[in-house]
């Protein structure tokens, strides 16, 4: 049996810190994972747990008013972190495409979205003339479904629907075929038929481009269509790790037993699992498992002993140090009885 | 509100004390301004600064430093009530066709836009030259031009209001347009009138100086900073500070006030509206 | 959409003016007391007034008076002037052109200065660099039009004597002796304008550098100045382009303070003269260009906005 093959991206023990009116507060906090060539890799998480703020960092970007505080992206063995800014506009949307959560918002307003497009080829010399990166970017748009490529191309973003202005992100991303593509939330403010499209396109894509993909989303159900392994984020932390099947077979972290609930429950399935309770407060994070106040397993210990991913089975991490003792289906009634 | 403190930006904090302290001279400057402002000959006229005569005297040998000191509450009179009644009638206007919407908004925007388009400086020019240079006419004109500016900001934050549940929900409930008024809508709407009425007090003192320096503003031998510039300008070269004293203490005073203003919107999360009217 | 817009803005803006002559009307000729008897002053012999009222027609009702003079106006008669015995026409001219040399060249560096000073400002927002030139912005703004130009005097004309302190245009033969001449009024003109403009220019392009689609060209791997310049400063521009235009609006009342302050020959000064001469048909005269110019700047200014607002242009 050979080894695995060397990992397209590896993120090592990632922090990112976020400017708070008047001191640094963590934001992404020691984040490890990696993922192979050809495999999707889904993050699952609440809004504000920090999942965008990795998918950025998987770019070697961060926002104004936030910092990289330590850790490593290696993107085929450079730690994008450490690289001048004219070896990172090399990389970004060629070798490693974005895909962002509003495509209303990300594509210039004043540029019609052809331009936009072709801007992208153009930069990193993928096309010869400017007649070749024309026929590119009207390839792209067919390829992504778009009808009446030409006439798209000239349009304006608030001239298209939000599937278009998606698809004219995804052929931007996808634009100089890229190693990694990285997309964040891309189906959030679609409605459901049309996120049904987007998703089966991009298997299209991934079948025929054969690229990574790192998909960041707050819908487990989403990423179970798309993903061949789950990380999931609670509070700046990956709280497990696990390949789609065994998640959903065996989810060991009772966040992740409860996401997977709530969505059961939103399927109509009533299920015997807790559902999730409260909100994610980051000023009230206690100094172990972050996940503890709204627990509904935890113990005084929970709160006291920080936890980290351990290896539970095959390729399973899990960051809870109670969970052989929450047999699936357990009752959260049970609580306090080891 | 003080609550807020540890908030605010170094800048305004010191803004705001320099402010005070214009406040403090404008109260009590005449109990311990050392001479009359409007007595000729206190001094050798063109006295340079000395200890008897703190920033020297003018050209009729006036002391300057009184002169300076009865002027602040000239200014701050001035300009605080015209501000202040351009403010209250505009603010209530803005309020009631905020409100009301409708016909009357109709019909009461259509007005501001024809006020709003005609140019302030030229007109209180005209008005004042045709009726005399009055102060309480500077200040009704002042007033004049603010009344739609205001009406037009204080409008567009009430329908902000308005558009929200809880106004519905107080209709729904049944209370009186005073009511909803006053529990509501006034809470919400202040922060923007708090906002306009320090901005626009700024460009008071700015319009009203300029008024006196150009002539028709408060007559001499009045204390007015404006004129005062406008004075000392032909001898400039002879008691130059004649004419700095006037011109700083105008700037001490409308620096700061924006200053002010800038950190009080950012804390009220509120725009400035820049207008320079 | 936009047609409509943009010619509804102005026939209000047309009727605003129509509005404002009026104003300007009555505010010099309707107003309590009798013209004649104001302009002429108190010792004034009964023979003189009489003359002066047969002059001004003063015994027509007072819409009738208007309508002649809007009647003639626009056709070019301005009447005659009370002080000096010549047509309005001839007098205001001169001093119009003056008025806008001065204020064009207060422009032409105002573009130049804010744009650069806006782009830089922003580019270097949250520095040390963006702190102070922020605050500088805000004393500029703050500062009235004759304390600066008279700090300006006091420094380079009477402590460093560097530039004339008065702008008299009679002994100027060429364009750097113009410069030269009107170095000190254009500044004082500038300075107010630039600080304003830089501020919402640095304002803007902020916003706009924080927007995600800047976000996206960058993720797209495109050079940073490709980034600022092709994808932040055109969206930035439309509120930029608006200022400018309300800073020219804004022109029509700084250059009378700034033309008193350097004794300048321009119109600003021959208003604030003719209205201690009750020099009656020229303050009318007077008024209404500059009034127009105020708000023919302001109706562009709203025209800018609206025809600047991609969603509005392309539907």
């Amino acid at each position: 049996m050979r080894g695995p093959p060397a990992p397209v991206i590896d993120v090592d023990s990632l922090i990112v810190d976020f400017w708070d009116r008047r001191r640094w507060t963590n934001v992404v906090h020691g984040v490890s994972f990696h993922i192979f060539p050809g495999e999707t890799l889904g993050m699952a998480g609440e809004s504000g747990c920090g999942k965008s703020t990795t998918a950025y960092a998987l770019l070697g970007y961060h926002r104004p008013m936030s910092r990289f505080n330590g850790g490593a992206v290696r993107f085929l063995g450079r730690d994008l972190l450490r690289l001048p800014a004219r070896e990172l506009q090399k990389i970004r949307g060629a070798e490693i495409g974005f895909v962002p959560q509003n495509p209303a918002t990300a594509l210039n307003p004043s540029m019609p979205v052809g331009h936009q497009v072709m801007e992208s080829l153009e930069a990193h010399g993928a096309c010869a003339t400017r007649r070749e990166a024309e026929d590119r970017c009207l390839g792209l748009f067919a390829d992504m479904g778009l009808p009446r490529p030409k006439v798209v191309a000239g349009r304006y973003p608030h001239q298209l629907s939000g599937g278009q202005q998606q698809r004219v992100v995804l052929a931007m991303a996808l634009a100089c075929h890229p190693t990694l593509l990285v997309l964040d939330e891309p189906t959030t403010g679609l409605d459901v038929t049309t996120q049904a499209r987007i998703l089966s396109l991009l298997a299209r894509l991934r079948a025929r481009y054969g690229m990574a993909m790192f998909y960041v989303s707050h819908n487990l159900g989403v990423l179970a269509q798309v993903c061949n392994r789950i990380t999931v984020m609670y509070a700046g932390e990956l709280i497990e790790v696990a390949s789609t099947a065994e998640l959903f077979r065996n989810p060991g972290h009772p966040y992740t037993r409860g996401l997977i609930a709530s969505l059961q429950q939103v399927s109509g399935f009533v299920g015997t699992q807790p559902l999730l309770r409260g909100l994610l407060r980051r000023d009230a994070l206690p100094l172990g498992c972050r996940f503890a106040p709204r627990c509904e397993y935890s113990q005084p210990g929970c709160f006291t002993s920080p936890q980290s991913l351990a290896t539970v089975g095959d390729g399973h991490e899990v960051a809870c140090w109670r969970w052989p003792d929450i047999p699936a289906g357990t009752d959260p009634a049970d609580k306090g009885t080891v | 509100m003080l609550a807020w403190f540890p908030e605010w930006p170094l800048s305004a904090l010191i803004a705001g004390s320099i402010l005070v302290l214009h406040g403090v001279i404008a109260l009590t400057g005449p109990m311990w301004a050392p001479y009359s402002p409007t007595k000729i000959l206190v001094g050798q006229p063109f006295a340079s600064p000395s200890t008897a005569h703190l920033l020297g005297t003018d050209n009729l040998g006036r002391d300057v430093f009184s002169r300076v000191v009865y002027g602040e509450r000239t200014v701050l009179t001035l300009s605080l009530s015209a501000t202040g009644l351009g403010v209250l009638c505009g603010a209530s206007l803005g309020l009631v066709t905020g409100y009301a919407r409708g016909w009357l908004d109709e019909v009461v925007m259509r007005i501001i836009d024809i006020m709003i388009s005609i140019p302030p400086l030229i007109l209180a020019l005209l008005v004042i030259s045709a009726l005399g240079s009055s102060p309480l006419l500077l200040v009704l004109t002042v007033a004049f031009f603010y009344v739609p500016r205001v009406a037009r900001v204080v409008r567009a934050a009430t329908l902000r209001v308005v558009m929200e549940d809880f106004v519905t929900i107080a209709r729904a409930r049944g209370e009186s347009a005073w009511s909803i008024a006053h529990k509501e809508l006034l809470p919400n709407v202040i922060g923007t009138v708090l906002v306009e009425f320090a901005i626009r007090s700024g460009y008071a003192v700015i319009f009203i100086g300029s008024m006196g320096f150009l002539g028709f503003g408060p007559p001499p031998p009045t204390p007015e900073w404006g004129l005062m510039v406008n004075q000392g300008r032909e001898y400039i070269v002879t008691a130059p500070w004649a004419v700095v004293a006037p011109a700083v203490g105008i700037a001490s005073l409308v620096v700061p006030l924006n200053l002010f203003t800038d950190g009080m919107a950012r804390l009220l999360g509120q725009s400035v509206p820049w207008e320079r009217h | 959409m936009l047609i409509r817009l943009v010619a509804s803005r102005i026939v209000i803006s047309l009727f605003s003016l129509l509005v404002v002559s009026w104003a300007i009307f009555w505010a010099v000729e309707w107003l309590p007391g009798d013209t004649a008897a104001r302009v002429l002053g108190r010792e004034a012999s009964a023979e003189s007034v009489r003359v002066l009222r047969a002059r001004l027609h003063l015994a027509d009702p007072p819409l009738v008076r208007y309508g002649h003079w809007l009647e003639h106006f626009v056709q070019g008669d301005w009447g005659e002037s009370l002080a000096a015995d010549r047509p309005v026409v001839r007098y205001v001219f001169p001093r119009l052109r003056n008025t806008l040399i001065l204020a064009g060249l207060a422009l032409g560096l105002y573009l130049i200065l804010s744009l650069t000073i806006g782009v830089v400002t922003a580019l270097f927002h949250g520095q040390v660099l963006d702190t102070w030139l922020s605050v500088l912005t805000l004393v500029g703004m703050s500062m009235p039009e004759f304390v600066v130009g008279i700090l300006l005097v006091l420094v380079f004309a009477v402590a460093v004597p560097l530039f004339p302190p008065l702008a008299l245009m009679d002994q100027v033969k060429t364009f750097p002796g113009l410069l030269y001449t009107l170095s000190l009024p254009i500044l004082t003109l500038t300075a107010a304008m630039t600080a304003y403009a830089v501020r919402m220019m640095r304002d803007n392009l902020i916003e706009v550098l924080e927007s995600d689609y800047v976000q996206m060209a960058t993720l797209k791997g495109l050079p940073r100045v490709r980034v600022v310049l092709r994808h932040a400063l055109p969206n930035a521009l439309g509120p930029a382009l608006n200022v400018t235009a309300l800073n020219i609006a804004w022109l029509m009342g700084g250059v009378v303070v700034v033309e008193t302050v350097f004794n300048f020959p321009g119109l600003g000064r021959l208003l604030v003269d003719s209205i201690s001469f009750h020099d009656v048909p020229v303050i009318e005269a007077i008024a209404v260009v500059l009034a127009s110019v105020y708000m023919l700047a302001n109706l562009v200014a709203d025209v800018l906005v609206l025809v600047l607002n991609p969603r509005l242009r392309a539907s």
